[in-house]
């Protein structure tokens, strides 16, 4: 027997699966231990060990991979300022590239609407790298590649010299161009990896190779300032595991939905950023080819955020103008829509309109809303659903946490419900109506606003808040259907045992249409000998090895670009070129509408890209085989008076407990299902039907039963 | 006027749904504009209109178009109801200045939004296409004569109608054009805007009824004018003037003059005094000054209000027929949203502020003038195949931040009427037209000082490469290069001055990295017209930075040390104007306090009477450093009484003229500009600065604080 070990670290609780080499899987939580997070993720291990009557270090010693990610680590070091203090190098005359944040852009991007009307409270952050750390040098590239000044290595050991003397930990090399031509670049980090082999050093063109100086410096910095801090927690946690008998391989949960080997990943921490929430949409991914859905909105609610990600085809979109707390990055990640919207949330009513707001303020974890009982005052989203009779104290938090709907009622009717002049449960109804609209005005944004059709999807509800407003958001977009996961709780960690490890390279290299398919087969061929020698030097053989091409284009003299996909590995001839070519258009009109296109100002290649992924052996996942009848009467354990907001009032439902059911069994709404970790409502003319693998399906019954 | 009663919540979800359609539209607009200056600069507005034009919903983008394009809208009802009529699913191109537009170059493009056959409201949206077919390519046309040099403009006319194109419209528009393909997309995008958002509303009538969306669109209209109302009762009743010099090309010099008047719960700018119109195209009409007007009120008194015609209902504007605020056809008018409707945002972003001063509620939300002036550049000519290219330098987006009564102005950090401008990277900029950057960076000493600093701008300079031809030509139109723009209030200094130079021989192999190494013929200032540049020419530009807010010798010595190690202010500077002394990167307090001391002795020309000391706030303020106490116009920094509530406190001040130098490094240069300081006679702290030409009076204010 071997296993495979995934984890995801979240700000509140650690997640762990376990999955043995036929495919069972055994779950662990515990609470996450910063800033040391591997106390959390041996807790969450020694759960899961535990259930399968090993210790820790049995279950180590039996696992051929560990699967973390470091997304929370990463993004705790920036939005708490602990990065490493990064000098940078860049071309002269441009040292204040990064502090000028492209003008106001830095100042207002990653605020709210409501924030970015009020200018006068708006600042940027701190940069990333202080004015006084970045030294310029002479050289310069144009944008065709052509070298018109050439780096001067004396120059840039003055400088590093110089950084360094300032106490630099890190440092980056951001040329303009570099992407065009990076000979100067690499000439400079030659002179500095000569000089200062240990220095952790970030060189542009090799970690965003992207047009665009400002986020291709961010990137740099951002990597430079993540590396010292990342390095060390990656190097502690593999210690620590081999300490207590671990002899197999770390693969590392990247941003842009693949695995990276440890070493790798240490060195590009940039690519961590939200690796944790991607590897929750990828799960989701894998989860919907097994059931047959290829078009899926994840959507997780929790208690601090809202995050969607929208899977289109089997793909996931990559982010435009990628952000970790407010700055900028340029770094391959996939699309997560944050929203400050969930079960913490306040709901406040504006004194001199009297109309009610829910957010952006948060009540957290700590204090948290009122019915966690502890000290929480402001009523929250969490209080409104507890009004509503969706929450049962013997479910709440797998019955750990006390549950207090007299304060939440109380709090509730002094500070929304009397301000709106209407009852509790009128007030904390039209609420619960409020969020879900606010819900679907999101999906609405990314979904319709990106020229998807929400019919054609499948809703996948993850997070603790999710199921209790997910039946009425859902119902309004218009989705096929809505699934709550089985493994929704561990989702992330379920995320990570389903992906490969994927390596990416890309090269900005503007050409014209119609190109040289010689000088483009030269391109990807460079490109193709770098990351697949990477994943054979890893151990992937070559028959495990697979390559997905793909070239960014645009019209000329716009500014969109769009990422074509190149099938196959051979080289391209003229008539493959010109296959590309219209792709491209159809792409294009498909993304930005039919008027969009401007064809007489000519087409460009920007960038190539290539990706390589090495299989790593999936888990099969238990399915039950046997489908049993669709009376789940038995797994009703209480009827109590809930809101039903077709009805427009409280009514008596049924409530069932989701361990009682089974593959087969049907409820029809209104009902409620109380599992360990979410509670899902269900609305009338709605049914949920258990799948094979244990996951909830709700639809309406007509679409259901069909 | 509400016909349907509307519960909160419903008026929340509309409200929201409402602001996702402008925002949505914005998008489409995005998606289909390749435009760097509409994608990068965001130099473009989407809103939403009621049936009779009043506005209902402003996006965020240029705000003084949002009540221009509203009486764009009402102009198109009052003239074309019934001749041609306005039908389902038509589109009007308009951009008439002297009906409702700014200038010929920023088209409004108006839809109206029928529901089941009547006509429910209106969508309009504006970018700034790429060439509008004046005198001079990409719609600024500093060459101009008379408004019939500045290109094609419209009042109305349908180029779709009931959902058709009208391709004789259309082609007869590109025919008036240099760049027919660039600008046909500009079209394009901005019909796909208005195309998204009527279908979006369109979806929000069939899902809540036209009746109740109309009550929420109403009752956001009355919310926010009470609102506002409420507001403007919170500021004591007073005057407040204001006033900037446009310095003209021809050594002329233009004064506008406003004065914000409130009186309970309404507030009008009186525009009396203002120079008549100009032969060059800064000129304003009357709905760009009110356009002009609106755009800070919006963000700086309206931030947590709907953006909608309530908002503007309290407010009046006299401008006076025949001057730069209110010109008479055919005065020029292309340059005026970086002429004078910038000098009117400018002045009522310090009339604003001035008031704010006087709130106790709101004091903290006054500030200096942000990006006092734009400095554009307008290139065109041949790229390296023989293609034709004429842009913006997006440069002009940056920015620079004022400084708030709490903090300093944001580095590099935007402008007040349009709240999410930014520039476009080199790397962007270079790949669309065939010039490089030599250098792009901070300005020092560039930021007005003060007891909170304004941000730095920055400055530029690019040479040609890879051109098509012998020459390239940049078009400009500068202003404020002999006066500063972004002025400081309640004792701060303005930001710099706007400069443009050229260097001739440079030579191809001389990489400059600053205005002083560079070598070869120059540096040749230059301010309005065609500069035609070869690939051995430097071209530069510098902008404002922000004004300071407060007397720079009561800043923290610590923020000025900070600012000296930074390289944001020069030694210099520090010594000269903050009185800060700095020995090897170190604090000196004892020549600190001693130099501070020697300044307030040069302004009184005698040591100060009265020592700094806490003085008790009273509720009536008059700015930062004056308040009403029992009756008397009194300085908080020492508690002197300078004079009875009555009187006018600048008359019984100790004022001095100084040259507009003394407010730091690189404001030399405009003969006869003065800046006009007033201290208080006690304790020698700078109350007030006004920049003044010749011998124009002082700026006056009456704060009516009930006694």
């Amino acid at each position: 027997m071997d296993y495979v070990i995934a984890v995801d670290v979240g700000g509140t609780c650690t997640d762990c699966v376990v999955v043995d080499s036929e495919g069972r899987v055994t779950l662990g939580k515990a609470f996450s231990t910063p800033p040391d997070f591997s106390e959390g993720i041996i807790d969450a291990m020694a759960v899961a060990a535990d259930s399968l009557g090993l210790t820790v270090d049995e279950l180590l010693e039996m696992t051929r991979l560990f699967l973390p990610h470091a997304s929370t680590v990463a993004e705790n070091a920036v939005t708490d300022g602990n990065l490493a203090r990064v000098g940078i190098i860049t071309t002269r005359g441009f040292e204040d590239t990064l502090v000028a944040t492209r003008g106001g852009y830095g100042r207002w991007s990653g605020l709210t609407e409501d924030e970015k009307r009020n200018p006068i409270y708006t600042d940027k952050p701190p940069a990333i790298v202080p004015r006084s750390m970045v030294r310029g040098v002479k050289e310069r590239t144009d944008c065709r590649g052509l070298q018109l000044v050439p780096v001067d290595p004396a120059q840039v050991r003055r400088a590093a010299e110089e950084l360094v003397e300032a106490r630099a930990q890190a440092l980056a090399i951001c040329f303009l161009w570099a992407t065009a031509n990076p000979e100067n670049e690499r000439a400079a980090a030659r002179v500095i990896r000569e000089r200062w082999p240990d220095l952790f050093l970030s060189v542009s063109h090799e970690v965003a190779p992207v047009i665009g100086e400002y986020e291709r410096m961010s990137t740099a910095a951002l990597n430079s300032g993540l590396g010292p801090v990342v390095r060390n927690y990656l190097l502690n946690l593999s210690t620590r595991l081999a300490a207590r008998g671990f002899k197999g391989t770390t693969l590392v949960g990247q941003g842009y939905g693949g695995l990276l080997p440890l070493e790798s990943a240490a060195e590009r921490p940039v690519g961590l950023i939200e690796s944790g929430p991607v590897a929750g949409v990828m799960g989701s991914k894998w989860l919907g080819e097994r059931m047959g859905f290829s078009n899926i909105i994840a959507a997780d609610m929790g208690g601090t955020t809202f995050k969607v990600g929208v899977i289109r085809e089997g793909l996931v979109e990559y982010q435009r103008e990628p952000m970790v707390y407010r700055y900028h990055f340029a770094a391959p990640k996939m699309d997560v829509v944050s929203l400050g919207l969930a079960g913490g949330s306040i709901i406040h009513v504006d004194r001199r309109t009297g109309i009610p707001h829910v957010g952006p303020r948060s009540a957290g974890s700590v204090p948290g809303p009122v019915c966690y009982g502890r000290g929480g005052e402001d009523p929250t989203v969490t209080d409104c659903d507890a009004i509503l009779g969706y929450l049962n104290p013997r479910y709440f938090l797998g019955g750990r946490a006390p549950l207090d709907v007299d304060s939440a009622y109380r709090a509730f009717e002094d500070k929304v419900a009397r301000p709106l002049g209407m009852s509790v449960t009128e007030a904390a109804a039209a609420i619960y109506r409020l969020v879900n609209s606010m819900i679907y005005d999101l999906l609405h944004k990314v979904t319709v606003e990106r020229g998807l059709d929400p019919r054609k999807f499948a809703l996948f509800s993850f997070g603790g808040t999710a199921g209790m407003h997910v039946s009425a958001y859902g119902e309004a977009l218009g989705v096929r259907c809505i699934v709550v996961p089985h493994s929704a709780s561990v989702h992330g960690a379920f995320g990570l045992v389903t992906s490969d490890v994927v390596h990416e390279a890309m090269a900005s290299f503007p050409m014209r249409v119609p190109a040289d398919p010689s000088q483009v087969n030269e391109i990807f061929r460079s490109l193709e000998e770098k990351v697949v020698g990477q994943l054979l030097k890893e151990g992937f053989s070559p028959e495990e090895i697979s390559v997905h091409r793909s070239v960014d284009m645009r019209y000329r003299r716009q500014v969109h670009v769009v990422t074509v996909p190149v099938p196959g590995r051979e080289n391209l001839g003229a008539t493959d070129m010109e296959r590309v070519v219209d792709e491209f258009e159809r792409l294009y009109r498909t993304k930005y509408g039919p008027e969009s296109a401007f064809r007489e100002a000519g087409i460009d290649l920007v960038a190539f890209r290539l990706r390589a992924s090495g299989t790593v052996r999936k888990p099969e996942i238990a399915v039950s085989d046997a489908v049993g009848e669709a009376d789940a009467s038995g797994a009703v354990v209480e009827v109590r008076p809930a809101y039903v907001d077709l009805l427009g009032r409280m009514e008596t439902v049924p409530g069932y407990d989701f361990e009682l059911l089974r593959p087969g069994h049907r409820v029809q709404g209104p009902a409620i299902i109380w599992t360990p970790i979410t509670t899902v409502v269900i609305s009338p003319g709605q049914a949920a039907a258990v799948d094979r693998f244990k996951n909830l399906v709700i639809a309406r019954e007509e679409v259901l039963l069909a | 006027m509400i016909k349907v009663p509307v519960d909160p919540v419903t008026f929340e979800v509309i409200r929201h749904r409402l602001y996702r359609i402008t925002e949505e539209a914005i998008i489409a607009l995005e998606n289909v504009s390749g435009s760097p200056v509409t994608n990068e600069g965001h130099d473009m507005m989407v809103s939403l209109y009621k049936a009779d034009g009043g506005l209902m919903v402003g996006g965020v983008g240029f705000l003084h178009h949002l009540t221009s394009a509203a009486q764009a809208v009402k102009h198109l009802i009052a003239t074309f109801s019934e001749d041609p009529g306005i039908y389902e699913d038509d589109v009007f191109f308009f951009n008439d200045s002297y009906t409702a537009a700014l200038h010929p170059p920023d088209v409004y493009i108006v839809s109206p939004i029928h529901y089941r056959g009547i006509l429910r409201g209106f969508v309009a949206n504006f970018v700034h296409v790429t060439d509008i077919g004046a005198v001079d390519p990409g719609g600024f046309s500093p060459n101009a004569r008379d408004n019939y040099h500045e290109g094609f403009q419209t009042q109305g006319i349908k180029i779709v109608e009931r959902g058709k194109l009208r391709r004789d419209v259309v082609e007869t528009i590109l025919n008036n054009v240099r760049d027919p393909g660039m600008t046909r997309l500009d079209l394009k995008s901005q019909l796909a805007a208005n195309h998204v958002a009527k279908e979006r509303m369109i979806r929000l009538y069939d899902e809540y009824g036209v009746d109740v969306v109309e009550a929420v669109a109403d009752m956001l209209i009355e919310q926010s004018e009470r609102l506002m109302r409420q507001r403007l009762t919170e500021i004591p009743d007073g005057r407040w003037q204001a006033r900037q010099y446009v310095d003209l090309p021809n050594g002329e010099v233009l004064r506008v003059q406003a004065t914000a008047i409130k009186e309970g719960d309404t507030l009008t700018y009186d525009f009396t005094g203002t120079s008549p119109q100009s032969s060059f195209g800064v000129n304003c009409c009357y709905w760009a000054t009110w356009g002009g007007m609106f755009a800070p009120v919006f963000p700086l008194l309206a931030w947590d209000m709907v953006w909608n015609e309530g908002i503007t209902r309290p407010f009046r504007l006299i401008a006076p027929q025949g001057t730069v605020v209110n010109c008479v056809r055919p005065a020029p008018i292309s340059i005026a949203t970086v002429g004078v409707i910038q000098v009117v945002n400018n002045l009522s972003v310090q009339l604003i502020s001035k008031m704010l001063g006087a709130s106790e509620k709101y004091w903290d939300r006054a500030t200096a003038i942000w990006h006092g002036s734009h400095a554009v550049n307008q290139p065109y000519g041949l790229n390296s195949r023989g293609e034709f290219f004429v842009t913006l330098l997006t440069d002009t987006f940056a920015g620079a931040g004022g400084a708030r009564a709490f903090k300093d102005g944001v580095d590099m950090g935007g402008e007040i009427p349009n709240v999410v401008s930014r520039w476009a990277n080199v790397e962007t900029e270079e790949l669309h037209i065939p010039i490089l950057y030599l250098y792009r960076r901070a300005v020092p000493d560039s930021g007005g000082p003060g007891k909170f600093r304004g941000g730095v701008c920055h400055e530029y300079a690019f040479r040609p490469h890879g051109l098509g031809g012998q020459y390239m030509t940049n078009v400009i139109f500068g202003k404020g290069v002999r006066v500063p723009m972004s002025l400081g209030i309640f004792g701060g200094y303005p930001g710099c001055l706007v400069a443009y130079y050229v260097w001739r021989n440079v030579g191809r192999d001389e990489w400059p990295d600053s205005p002083e190494t560079t070598p070869g013929d120059g540096p040749q200032p230059c301010q309005w017209g065609d500069v035609n540049l070869t690939e051995s020419d430097v071209f530069y530009t510098r902008f404002m930075g922000g004004g300071g807010y407060g007397d720079p010798i009561d800043r923290d010595p610590h923020a000025v040390l900070s600012d000296v190690l930074d390289g944001l202010v020069s030694p210099d500077a520090a010594y000269e104007v903050y009185g800060v002394c700095i020995e090897k990167g170190q604090l000196d307090p004892s020549g600190t306090a001693e130099r501070r001391s020697q300044i307030r002795r040069e302004r009184l020309g005698h040591p100060p009477s009265r020592p700094l000391g806490p003085v008790p706030r009273t509720p009536q303020r008059l700015s930062e450093y004056l308040q009403i106490q029992e009756g008397r116009v009194q300085c908080t920094a020492c508690g002197f009484e300078l004079c009875a509530a009555s009187d006018h406190w600048k008359d019984h001040a100790v004022s001095r003229r100084l040259p507009i130098s003394s407010a730091g490094p690189r404001r030399g240069g405009g003969e006869g500009f003065y800046l006009l300081a007033h201290y208080c006679p006690g304790c020698a702290t700078q109350l007030d600065v006004d920049i003044v030409f010749g011998d124009d009076p002082p700026l006056y204010d009456w704060i009516r604080w009930p006694s």
